[in-house]
């Protein structure tokens, strides 16, 4: 009795993990965050290569989760973390803004013909103050 | 009666120059038909570049109808393909610089990886997995574990099996159908050409 609930719960557990991963996958694709950066650095032959990196940061980013898995490699490391999630965090950003055609209507609406470049600069300072005020000024972040 | 000559003309999409000044129409479009009017054809001169900056130009069929036309006006030009290439022109020879490129490969690569392993960290807590995890283990056993392994193991290993089964990346070239991820490439790549051409004939009538 207790072998079958075993194998079970096995399953549900693999498939769920299935599930999710392909969903994750999905949207990663569709937002076009690796779309978007692998056009930019024209580095088209490396695509393969990038896919299998995805695998490995999704078991990583599973692991740490849900285990007491730890590598202490200093402060500088953690810079460098933090500095990449938050380019991955911007790229996705815009991505989306991008994929939801927010600034093809704010052109024809607003009747924008020359501004577009220092509309998506003002953008990204924006985005990189308010980061700053919400982490570091206290009372934004609620728990 | 007069005797008509077909040729076909398959445009190409695009074209990338690199200092030189003269197009001749063998480089800009596929010319199909009998071989003397074909190598004829393919040696008429039909762009002079005048610019010393790096420039797109476009070139349609119409220009190219006429050039044959000029030539001899009783061949029958049908087209097949493209109906306007781009040509890219460099001033200059573009230096392939393996070190930048070597650094734009890890600056991506860092992001994929650090990004992807913190967007599901986030999307995790966003749905209290760990919850359901100990939900799922307690349903099954009856009994409340502060680190239900026996769900998180098998999870982890479906995990990395939906990304491999997405990408598909590890199977071989051969019958390797184009990833999810290189369709979007594709399909950028298709829009970006509407758009440049669209672009090129704005600047024209500016």
């Amino acid at each position: 009795m207790i072998v079958i609930k075993v194998i079970f719960l096995i399953l549900i557990a693999f498939s769920g993990g299935i599930a999710i991963s392909t969903a994750f996958a999905a949207f990663l694709t569709t937002v076009g965050f690796m779309k978007v950066m692998v056009v930019r650095t024209k580095t088209y032959n490396m695509v393969k290569f990038y896919e299998i990196l995805v695998f490995f940061s999704v078991l990583a980013g599973t692991l740490t989760m849900l285990s007491d898995f730890k590598i202490v490699l200093g402060k500088m490391f953690l810079c460098i973390v933090g500095f990449f999630n938050g380019a991955f965090v911007g790229v996705v950003a815009i991505s989306l803004a991008e994929v939801l055609n927010v600034f093809p209507v704010l052109k024809k609406r607003a009747k924008l013909k020359k501004g577009l470049k220092y509309l998506i600069l003002t953008v990204a300072i924006g985005k990189i103050i308010g980061s700053l005020v919400y982490w570091i000024v206290p009372g934004f972040i609620v728990k | 009666m007069k005797n008509y000559k077909v040729v076909y003309v398959k445009m190409k999409d695009k074209i990338l120059v690199e200092e030189v000044k003269d197009i001749k129409i063998e480089d800009i479009a596929e010319i199909i038909g009998d071989e003397d009017l074909k190598n004829e054809i393919e040696k008429r001169h039909i762009l002079t570049i005048s610019s010393n900056v790096n420039k797109m130009y476009e070139i349609s069929l119409s220009n190219v109808i006429k050039a044959i036309n000029n030539m001899d006006s009783s061949i029958l030009v049908h087209s097949i393909g493209e109906k306007e290439t781009i040509i890219k022109y460099l001033y200059k020879k573009e230096k392939q610089n393996k070190v930048w490129q070597f650094c734009k490969i890890v600056f991506v690569s860092f992001i994929v990886f650090f990004g992807g392993a913190v967007a599901i960290m986030t999307f995790h807590t966003d749905v209290s997995m760990p919850e359901i995890h100990k939900q799922i283990f307690e349903t099954f056993m009856g009994v409340r574990v502060d680190k239900p392994l026996l769900v998180q193991i098998p999870y982890s290993i479906g995990i990395g099996l939906g990304i491999i089964l997405f990408f598909n990346s590890f199977t071989n070239n051969i019958d390797r159908y184009p990833t999810p991820l290189e369709i979007e490439i594709s399909k950028y790549d298709a829009d970006t050409l509407i758009a440049t051409k669209e672009k090129i004939e704005n600047n024209d009538s500016n």
